[in-house]
Parts: structure tokens; sequence; C-alpha cells
């Protein structure tokens, strides 16, 4: 089938949390070498023990850390330090049909999956929690989506070939017309592709619904939720997922 | 302290991504700083223009590292306020030593470039949503010759601007530094009745209304946008009386469109934050959400005047 050769050949590969990994490294960076608030034996203890015994230092990062999605100028250097990184390594390798593995940044549902696995971070991403979903900031990131959409915005393209995910969960305000929320939408999109953005899915649903949906799935057998590069029906996924979702980042419009 | 002795004003905040101030996506610079003080003021943190500590219960983690760095000893667990701020210098150690974010400062002071700095990284939203920035507290206009800088460094910008205030202002400044860099205004009217304007306002009416009508002709004949906007307060401002009133004084002048702004609880817990007494905490009316019913009577009231409502 490949006689004569492929034009492409590569292969590509898909990197989660890169928001987990870019706030872990804001904190080391910030804590433990500018501010040198604290040290690296006590941050690795905290990471060992899942922030039990440190409730003081998981307050601190959770509360004062710039993170990636918030506009911060150094945090988002440091996205695109991280997925650079990454991109370099994979490119260097061949696959055996001789071409190259691309970096790409989506989850499909495996941060949850692979969270389950994982200890605590330094971010204070606590021990079994799912990572962030594709390339998408932290929830306590910003107040305002348009940090999160400027920031993934500016991520660099070049390093990221074998595409994204970036999810955003927006909530029509009760008041709202239809036309307004079609406008509002409209102009997050149209401006973060202005921007440079490649990709973005949205869910237009509120956490309320979905709860209600976990205790009564019969009356929502049609509610179809974006994930992470796929759609699926919400009450067909397992507990996890159910509330990764909802834990997303919630912005009102 | 007096009007000309504010130069300039201290920030409460600058919120991003604002739909409800005005057209399309907005950035929301908020002042502190008021020469009213409605007993239901919704942002009671602004009500001061002087800086001040916030303390919320609910965040904190109870580690003890503010009580540790305190010279005054003005922290106490005992204290359903935990700041004494008869005592509290409002030297912030306590808010640097601070993990959690319980403990805060409210209010900076920000120059004119620092506030369109933070705010031009969102100008591409404003340029495909229709929106802009909307200047709100506070009250902008307690610091004329600041707000007038602002203004002209946003309309350089290329940004659309829109006022929010209480009305309470030197109409001839007002003309002078802030009309010809506003594009809208958004103008709150609260309680026709002046001893109630004064008791539960602190100020009298008077000069409100009438740079309401002197702002009406303005507008009108320049084509900018001014829209009244009633609050509704349970009691206070949502009376039967109160909105006929409103209604007639509208009408007087031909308008022909009001917002009304349903009444939000939320401040209660904004008051506890900044020591400040509540004295409707345990009312009933003034702790939940404007009533449908309410909504829908108001709103009958202006429609059988010819004004038209937007909630």
């Amino acid at each position: 089938m490949t006689k004569g050769g492929a034009r492409y050949n590569s292969s590509g590969t898909a990197c989660i949390g890169l928001a987990d990994i870019t706030d872990s490294m804001m904190v080391i960076k910030k804590l433990i070498f500018e501010e040198k608030k604290i040290t690296f034996p006590r941050l690795l203890d905290a990471v060992n023990t899942n922030f039990k015994n440190d409730s003081k230092l998981l307050a601190q990062i959770k509360n004062k850390m710039v993170l990636f999605g918030s506009g911060d100028e150094e945090a988002l250097a440091m996205a695109n330090r991280v997925t650079k990184l990454a991109h370099d390594i994979f490119i260097e390798h061949e696959n055996y049909r001789g071409g190259k593995y691309t970096a790409g940044f989506w989850s499909m549902s495996n941060h949850v999956a692979f969270g389950t696995l994982t200890g605590a971070l330094p971010s204070g991403r606590l021990a079994g929690k799912a990572f962030t979903p594709g390339l998408t900031p932290e929830p306590h990131a910003s107040r305002s989506i348009l940090d999160n959409i400027r920031d993934v915005a500016k991520l660099k393209a070049e390093n990221m070939n074998n595409n994204i995910a970036f999810n955003v969960k927006v909530v029509p305000g009760v008041q709202e017309t239809h036309q307004k929320n079609v406008d509002i939408i409209y102009s997050y999109v149209k401006t973060y592709s202005d921007l440079g953005g490649m990709q973005m899915q949205l869910n237009v649903v509120s956490s309320k619904t979905l709860r209600d949906a976990m205790e009564h799935p019969e009356n929502y057998q049609n509610l179809l939720v974006r994930i992470s590069g796929y759609n699926a029906y919400f009450v067909t996924l397992n507990r996890e997922m159910q509330m990764e979702l909802i834990e997303r980042a919630e912005f009102n419009i | 302290m007096t009007q000309d002795e504010i130069k300039l004003p201290l920030i409460l905040d600058i919120k991003g991504n604002s739909l409800d101030d005005g057209p399309g996506i907005r950035s929301v610079v908020f002042y502190k700083g008021c020469p009213l003080s409605c007993v239901w003021c919704h942002n009671p943190e602004s009500k001061k223009a002087a800086v001040e500590i916030s303390f919320e219960a609910k965040t904190c983690i109870n580690c003890g590292a503010c009580r540790e760095v305190c010279p005054k000893n003005a922290l106490a667990c005992d204290n359903p306020f935990y700041v004494d701020r008869r005592i509290c210098d409002l030297c912030f150690l306590c808010v640097d030593a601070c993990p959690s974010g319980a403990l805060d400062k409210i209010g900076t002071l920000m120059s004119i470039n620092d506030i369109v700095k933070k705010i031009l990284p969102d100008k591409p939203f404003f340029d495909t949503s229709g929106g802009g920035v909307t200047l709100s507290g506070g009250e902008p206009t307690l610091f004329m010759d600041f707000t007038s800088g602002l203004l002209m460094s946003l309309k350089q910008n290329s940004i659309h601007t829109l006022l929010e205030t209480c009305g309470f202002f030197d109409i001839q400044k007002f003309i002078d530094k802030l009309y010809p860099y506003l594009d809208a205004i958004y103008f709150d009217i609260k309680i026709i009745d002046d001893e109630a304007h004064k008791k539960y306002c602190g100020v009298s009416n008077e000069k409100i209304l009438n740079n309401f009508r002197q702002l009406f002709r303005k507008t009108a004949d320049d084509g900018k946008m001014l829209l009244p906007r009633i609050p509704l307060i349970p009691n206070i401002t949502d009376t039967e009386s109160n909105i006929q009133e409103i209604a007639l004084f509208l009408k007087s002048m031909n308008i022909n469109e009001a917002a009304l702004l349903a009444y939000n609880p939320l401040w209660h817990e904004k008051s506890d934050k900044v020591g400040v007494n509540d004295p409707y905490k345990n009312c009933k009316m003034m702790t939940s959400f404007s009533d449908r019913d309410v909504l829908e009577r108001c709103n009958r009231i202006f429609d059988a005047s010819g004004i038209n409502t937007i909630l």
C-alpha cells in the first residue's frame, strides 16, 4: 500500500498535562529559585505525602502562584518552553516508515485515566486527580476566559505539529437571549483565531445540569458533551470522567 | 475628605470579560470611594476612598501565619470580623504572610498607563463583540482629572467608553472633562422623595436629578447614549410610589427606555469581609433575590408610562 512511499509518513504523539507541567515548573522556578521561599526537600516531601502535612504550602501554591492561562507572560513563556522541549525530542526520532514523530497536545479521555495513576504534583494537583484536559489551563488560572483564550492562542503552533485540544466550558446566563449568547461565543472563537489559535472546542452547559444528569441519567439520554477531541453521551461516561467535566473551569456568559 | 483633596483614585479591581455592563465584551474598572452611602451598596468595599484590609473566613485555613507577624496583635479568632480595625495600622504584613488569600488589601494605586496596559490585551475581544471599557465603582466622577486622562487615553486607543455613575457630581466639570470622551452613560436614579434619598443614600438627590435633566438634553442633542438605571431594592426603591415617581420623572423628558436592576443579595458577604456592620443581615427581604412578581409589577408601571424596560 505504501509502495513508492507516502508523502507524509509521520507518527503523531499526544502529550498530556501541559498546564500541570507548566504550573509545576513555575512553582519550582518562583518559590524555590527566585523568591527562595521554600526548599526543594520541603516541596519533595509535600508532593510525596500528597500535601497532607503541608496545607500551608498547598494554599500558597493554589492562591498565590501565577498560572498558565492567567495572561502572565512568564507562565506563557514556560508553556512554550515545555512544548518546544517535547517537540524537539520527538522530531529527532524516526519511525519504522522513515517518518518523523510529531508532538500533539490533546488527551482524549486519557487525562482522567493517567491521573488516577499519578501522584501529587508541585502545581498542587493532588494524587489521583485528573490532569488538565488537552492543553486547557487550570480552572483557577483566571476569572476571565479571555486570559485563557489569549494564552492558548499565543502558544507557538510550530511546536504543536500533531495539533491540540483546547476545552472551554461556558454557561449561558438565564436572562440572556439566544442571539446574545451566539454573538459572545462568536466573538470568543473569532478573536482566538485572529490571535493565532488553531483549535478550540466548547461545551455550552452548566455544572448544575451535569450534576443533575449524574443523578437522573434517564432524563439526559441525549446530552452530548465534548471530551477532548471527540464527543460522547454524558450518561455513558464513567464517574471519574463525569466529575472531570464538572470540575472544568466554568465561565458565565 | 472633600472632592478637591482626592487626586488619585484607588482601584478596587479590573474585571475582564464582563457582559453585563454595557454592549459587547467589556473590561470594567472599579474605583474605590463614593460620595453616596447607600445602605444596600453592592460593593461595600468601594465606599471608602482609602485602603482597607479584608478577611474572608471561608478561605482561611487557620494556619496562624498572620497572627505571628502582626505587630499590633490586631487579629483574633474570637473577633467575628477577625481583624480589629481600631488597632490595625494597615501595615499589611499579615496579607504578605497569608498563604490562602483570606486576608487581602483592598485598593491599589494605579497610574493611567497601568490601567490601559492591563486592559489593552483584551482589545481584540472588544473589536469582535462591539465592546469596550466601563468605568464603575465606587464613583469615577469623584476623580475628574484622573478619569478625564484615563478616558482620553482609552479613546486614543479607539476603545468604546461607558461610565456608570450615581449622578452626584459637578455638572460643569463633568461636561468639560469627561463628557467629550464618553460614548455612553449609565445613570442611576434611585429615589425621588428627597427625605427618603437622604435617609437611604446619605445625600440629597437635588443635584442628581438636575444633573440628569441637563445631561439628558445634552446627550439628546449629541446623539450619545444616556440610560437611566433603577436598582430595585426591596421596600426602599421598589415601592409602588417610588417606581411611579421615577416613571413620571422620566416621562417628563419623554424618555422611553430605562434599565431595571434586579436585587442581588450577595453584598452581605462583602460587608463582613471589610468589617462593616450590616443592619440587614437578618432581614429576609434583603437577603433574597428579587421576586419575579416585583419585577413584573415594576415593569407594568413603566409600560403604562410608555417606557420600555430592559433587565
